[in-house]
């Protein structure tokens, strides 16, 4: 039994989330088979580009309401990167999951109501969501309608230089998805963050940690979260590894 | 008769024509009788019944474009070369309305002078086309190319877009225009853009691509091939060029006079004018790259996964 259970995922950004999800998966697959000029019997050169264009359309408006969603309902705290000390934490991270965990450490950052994300993930999760996407949809649009994009950037071609952006930011987004799938699996169980990605309820079973790592840490993250409202004062609490 | 009086004609301006190479294109001086009234929208003569200077308006259609004429492969011609000298006098008998005219074969066929052109080869598959085959007679080199302007485009031209709208245009002339398209048929003209309905946004592709590059087949000793095929044989498939070995390669890219211009490599690839063709475009270094990066990020998770395991059965 989970010691407590967190809601950690509003049922708009779940809807939000696989609907995204299938979007990506569907643009990745379309867009392999358009990029590389693969074909044969079963894959249809122009149902591919059909079906890459709207599913296009559909992750764009979702990345909209993604992107609204996330400033109304403050979801967008989670993804809010304080630069000091950023480096360290990062590297904490990282140390867990290279070998950390395999020593049977704790996690160094574990998800709680304020902190849905570790640092390794959130900045990961920033750039893709608030660059590499946003990027990818304005080439995407570019390409859809070729008459918006500048025929000659000095003496390249413009339609050619936007499609090599638009694909290799896919291939990023590829390498993102792979990576984030497989670090789903690291939970309590290996389906415990996809059942939560389908109910919105995080489990937390193992308290000791979040007591332990608490003076560690959480302090990093409250101040994240209540710097917007609070002005900065001399009293800031130092950053864990200064 | 004809042939003769026409292959000494041809002779006697070729003469001519070398002696005058190396020089600015010239209208003849001869050509000024006739352009008088050709080159204008109006024309004047004199009247003899009524002893009047009369000005009346030419017809559209007979109206020759000194520039065009100047910047085509016969610009050297008087225009009495080909047409009869009869026209020196206005109003022209209505005989010469008769009058049989040389086609380009009459002229260039079995002439090794140009044999870089493959007139013969080109006759030859020509008279396969569907437009031979159904058009018959009727449908002569004349119908796409005018004696007046005709112009050598794809193997001179430096510029793909040039070429395609060049190109096209022939096409386009009659497949756009139903008075022109009767007159080598007398089947119902086809909407154009209907028959290509399924080629998204093909607007774009026919400013990209040429007709024939769809509905010839390669021929490799013709740098244009005039077989146009039967409709059920045109290209329908977007592979054909949109994958690595795009058979544009073959067709539209294969002109030397492009090729000098690039070389391999994938900035001059970017900075080419060829239009981006998705799925042709591949960079062999991108390729190698991306694929080391996806084995690398997965032989990561496995490895991950794998010790993940292992350790887990170990600590039990
Ligand atoms: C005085 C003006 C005038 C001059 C000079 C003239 N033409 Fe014409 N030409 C015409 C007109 C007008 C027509 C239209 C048909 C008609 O009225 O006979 C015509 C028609 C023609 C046609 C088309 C005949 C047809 O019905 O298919 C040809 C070919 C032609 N001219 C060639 C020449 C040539 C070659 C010369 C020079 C040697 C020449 N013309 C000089 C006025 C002239
Ligand atoms: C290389 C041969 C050639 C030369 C040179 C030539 N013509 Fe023609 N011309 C033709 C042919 C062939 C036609 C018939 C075109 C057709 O019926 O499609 C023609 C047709 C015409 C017509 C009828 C309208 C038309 O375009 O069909 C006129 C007018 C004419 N020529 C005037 C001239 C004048 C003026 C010159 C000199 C500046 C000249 N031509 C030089 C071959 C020539
Ligand atoms: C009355 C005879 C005659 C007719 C008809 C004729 N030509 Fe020519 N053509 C010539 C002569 C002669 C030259 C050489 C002119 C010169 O060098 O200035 C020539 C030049 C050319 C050239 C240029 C070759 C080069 O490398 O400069 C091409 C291409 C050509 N003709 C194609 C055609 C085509 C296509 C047709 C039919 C639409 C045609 N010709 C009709 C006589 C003719
Ligand atoms: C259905 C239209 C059509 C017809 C009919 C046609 N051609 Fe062409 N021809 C073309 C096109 C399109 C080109 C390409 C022009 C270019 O880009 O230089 C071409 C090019 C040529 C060239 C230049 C080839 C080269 O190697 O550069 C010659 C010569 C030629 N045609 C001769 C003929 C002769 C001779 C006939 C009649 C037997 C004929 N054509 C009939 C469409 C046609
Ligand atoms: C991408 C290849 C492609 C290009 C480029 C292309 N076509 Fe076609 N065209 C086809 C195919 C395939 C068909 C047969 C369609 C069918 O059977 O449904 C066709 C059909 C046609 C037909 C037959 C109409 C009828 O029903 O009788 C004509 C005429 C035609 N094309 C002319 C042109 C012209 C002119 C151009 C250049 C402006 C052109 N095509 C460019 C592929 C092409
Ligand atoms: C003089 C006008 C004319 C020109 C120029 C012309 N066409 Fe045609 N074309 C026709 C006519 C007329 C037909 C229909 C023949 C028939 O069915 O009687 C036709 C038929 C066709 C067809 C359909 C064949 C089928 O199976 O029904 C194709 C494809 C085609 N043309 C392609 C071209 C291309 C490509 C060019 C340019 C290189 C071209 N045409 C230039 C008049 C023209
Ligand atoms: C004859 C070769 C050829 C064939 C066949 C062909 N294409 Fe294309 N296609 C091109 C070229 C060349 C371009 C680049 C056009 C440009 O950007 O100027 C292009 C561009 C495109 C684009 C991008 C247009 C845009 O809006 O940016 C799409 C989508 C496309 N083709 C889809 C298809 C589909 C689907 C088919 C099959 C039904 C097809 N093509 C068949 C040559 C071809």
């Amino acid at each position: 039994m989970p010691l407590k259970r967190v809601y950690f995922y509003p049922l708009w950004l779940r809807i939000w989330h696989w609907v995204n999800g299938a979007g990506i998966i569907i643009l990745i697959a379309t867009g392999f088979i358009m990029h590389w000029g693969i074909h044969g019997s079963l894959i249809d050169f122009n149902f591919a580009v059909t079906l890459h264009n709207i599913t296009g359309i559909v992750v764009t408006i979702s990345y909209f309401f993604f992107f609204i969603g996330s400033f109304l309902f403050y979801n967008s705290r989670y993804y809010r990167i304080r630069l000091r000390g950023w480096q360290t934490r990062i590297y904490k991270q990282a140390q867990y999951y290279l070998y950390g965990m395999f020593k049977g450490e704790k996690p160094p950052f574990p998800p709680t109501e304020r902190r849905k994300f570790n640092p390794l993930q959130k900045t990961s999760y920033f750039y893709t969501m608030f660059l590499i996407l946003p990027l990818i949809v304005f080439t995407g649009i570019g390409l859809m309608y070729p008459e918006l994009i500048i025929d000659r950037v000095y003496r390249y071609n413009g339609v050619f230089l936007t499609a090599m952006v638009h694909a290799a930011l896919g291939f990023l987004l590829f390498v993102f998805l792979l990576i984030h799938i497989y670090a789903s699996t690291i939970g309590y169980d290996p389906l415990a963050n996809f059942r939560s990605m389908i109910n919105g309820w995080h489990e937390i079973h193992d308290h000791p940690v979040l007591k332990e790592e608490k003076d560690e840490d959480e302090d990093e993250d409250e101040e994240e979260d209540e710097a917007e409202d609070r002005p900065v004062t001399g009293n800031t609490p130092a950053a864990p590894e200064g | 008769m004809l042939n003769l009086k026409l292959k000494l004609t041809c002779l006697a301006v070729g003469f001519t024509a070398m002696a005058a190479l190396a020089e600015e294109p010239l209208m003849r001086e001869e050509n000024h009788l006739c352009l008088r009234c050709h080159a204008d929208q109006t024309y004047s003569f004199f009247n003899e019944w009524t002893q009047k200077e009369e000005r009346r308006i030419m017809n559209p259609f007979h109206i020759i474009d000194t520039n065009l004429y100047l910047s085509g492969v016969h610009k050297s011609f008087s225009c009495i070369d080909c047409h009869s000298m009869d026209y020196e006098t206005y109003p022209h008998a209505r005989e010469l309305k008769l009058e049989p005219l040389a086609t380009c074969i009459d002229c260039h066929g079995g002439d090794d002078t140009y044999a870089q052109y493959h007139f013969d080869q080109i006759d030859a598959d020509f008279a396969r086309s569907v437009h031979a085959v159904k058009g018959g007679e009727h449908f002569t080199c004349g119908k796409c190319h005018n004696q007046h302007y005709y112009k050598v485009i794809a193997r001179n031209s430096t510029h793909i877009s040039d070429i395609v709208s060049a190109d096209n245009q022939m096409c386009l002339s009659c497949h756009t225009n139903a008075v022109r398209y009767r007159l080598t048929s007398v089947h119902e003209y086809p909407d154009f853009s209907t028959v290509h309905a399924w080629l998204p946004n093909h607007e774009l592709h026919f400013r990209s691509v040429r007709c024939i590059d769809c509905h010839t087949s390669v021929e490799d000793s013709l740098m244009v091939p005039h077989n146009i095929l039967p409709r059920e044989n045109a290209v329908k498939n977007c592979s054909e060029c949109h994958s690595a070995n795009s058979m544009l390669q073959a067709t539209l890219y294969k002109y030397e006079n492009l090729q000098a211009r690039e070389t391999s490599g994938l900035l001059s690839a970017i900075k080419q004018e060829r239009p981006y063709i998705i799925g042709a475009n591949q960079v062999p270094l991108f390729k190698i790259l991306s694929v080391s990066i996806l084995l690398a990020t997965l032989a990561g998770i496995v490895i991950h996964a794998l010790l993940r395991v292992f350790i887990r059965k170990k600590s039990e």
